[in-house]
């Protein structure tokens, strides 16, 4: 004879064959709590994931709950058990805080004329060449902090041989208008970069930190949000004939500045941990 | 006079416990396995297995997978529904693909490997009605 035990719901029969009629039956176990645990994970400003681990002590990878904000494992993140411990990782779509502006116009100038070259800047026959980007629909207000702008020039390369040297201004003016015109009168902010590029004539992404000279185009009283923001590179002091470049005519080229403001996100986990028994 | 069962950790006045409390409460239901164990599922390179596990509930139960999605790595994702990049293969995250219904616990495994892999599973059917 069958031996076990069964304990129906309030006016369920005992012989119901519906095991939702029962909350104790002996043929199905259930989950038996380890420990109810807390968690939580910061995301900075500029990062895209984080992890936390709360460790158990059972020796064995055991079931497990994760909730976020009442949310049984919400979408956004992933968790694991381990014979040690669980393991959340929440993935942002986007860095947290972190806004990707794609330029607007782009424009290389020299006294003299306007070659059809993707010439960014250094000297060619004799001639210094500079270049200006802008950005529009800057997303910042007025005097607003900033932790980091991060400019990134893609597929780039430099001629051979010696350095290129120059500075990375920003356009000192509460609104920059595009570069229709003879742009080399723009004022420029008193912060700048001083680079010297090492010669690459493969393709590389140039990347310079423009934090302090977008802080002081969005300090000045006359900037608005949404305004178009505009930056130089100026040659300064590259021998002749040594420039860096890109492939002007093809399409595999971008210019993007990443601002990302301060703080950072939180978010909290609730973590039941079962003695049951997944795997050794 | 309702007639019914609490039980009560030890310690606890079964006539005062509040229901957060309480181990059994015959007015509300429990957690109860209808049916679990493990699952060894081979998926070939740049391919995909489909697992059908039968339960029989007669309803749409609730169901749990736990899986170990690179062989070995003793990391055992609760909710491997989508691709994570540190894993080599995953559980599809299409609900026409993963699901339960009143007879299977249905699930695919895609490996975008080049190599085939054997995933680990362990699942439970959990006897409540989820839908």
């Amino acid at each position: 004879m069958k031996t076990g035990i069964k304990v129906t719901k309030a006016t369920k029969d005992i012989s119901s064959t519906d095991i939702r009629d029962f909350i104790l039956h002996s043929e199905y176990p259930m989950f038996k709590i380890h420990e109810v645990s807390s968690g939580s994970i910061t995301i900075n400003a500029g990062e895209s994931s984080g992890t936390t681990t709360i460790n158990h002590s059972l020796g064995y990878v055991p079931a497990f709950l994760v909730y976020e904000n009442n949310s049984l494992f919400p979408s956004n993140i992933d968790c694991y058990a381990t014979n040690t411990g669980i393991t959340i990782t929440n993935r942002l779509n986007e860095p947290y805080n972190q806004t990707t502006y794609d330029y607007n116009d782009w424009l290389y100038y020299y006294a003299g004329g306007l070659p059809d070259a993707g010439i960014i800047t250094g000297n060619l026959f004799g001639s210094n060449y500079d270049s200006f980007v802008r950005f529009v629909g800057i997303n910042i207000n007025q005097g607003q902090i900033i932790t980091s702008a991060n400019f990134e020039f893609t597929n780039v390369r430099t001629t051979t041989g010696s350095d290129i040297k120059f500075r990375t201004y920003g356009i000192d003016e509460d609104n920059t208008a595009d570069y229709g015109g003879d742009p080399s009168g723009r004022p420029l902010t008193s912060t700048y970069n001083q680079k010297t590029q090492s010669p690459n004539s493969n393709y590389f992404n140039f990347s310079d930190n423009w934090t302090n000279q977008f802080q002081e185009i969005v300090d000045r009283p006359g900037w608005s949000n949404g305004n178009a923001m505009g930056f130089k590179f100026q040659q300064d002091g590259t021998t002749d004939n040594h420039i860096m470049y890109f492939d002007k005519g093809s399409s595999n080229y971008n210019l993007t500045l990443k601002v990302t403001l301060p703080g950072s996100l939180t978010t909290n986990y609730k973590i039941v941990i079962f003695k049951d028994k997944i795997h050794s | 006079m309702t007639i019914g069962i609490k039980v009560s950790p030890s310690g606890k006045d079964v006539k005062t416990a509040t229901n957060k409390e309480l181990i059994l409460n015959s007015e509300l239901g429990t957690i109860k396995f209808l049916k679990w164990g493990t699952n060894t599922i081979s998926v070939n390179a740049s391919s995909n297995a489909t697992v059908t596990i039968s339960h029989d509930a007669g309803f749409f139960p609730i169901p749990l997978i736990y899986s170990e999605l690179t062989p070995g790595s003793g990391r055992w994702y609760a909710k491997p529904f989508n691709y994570i990049s540190t894993e080599d293969t995953y559980i599809d995250g299409n609900l026409d693909n993963t699901y339960a219904n009143t007879s299977n616990l249905v699930f695919k495994v895609i490996n975008n490997t080049g190599s085939s892999k054997t995933v680990s599973c362990y699942y439970y059917v959990i006897g409540e009605t989820g839908k």
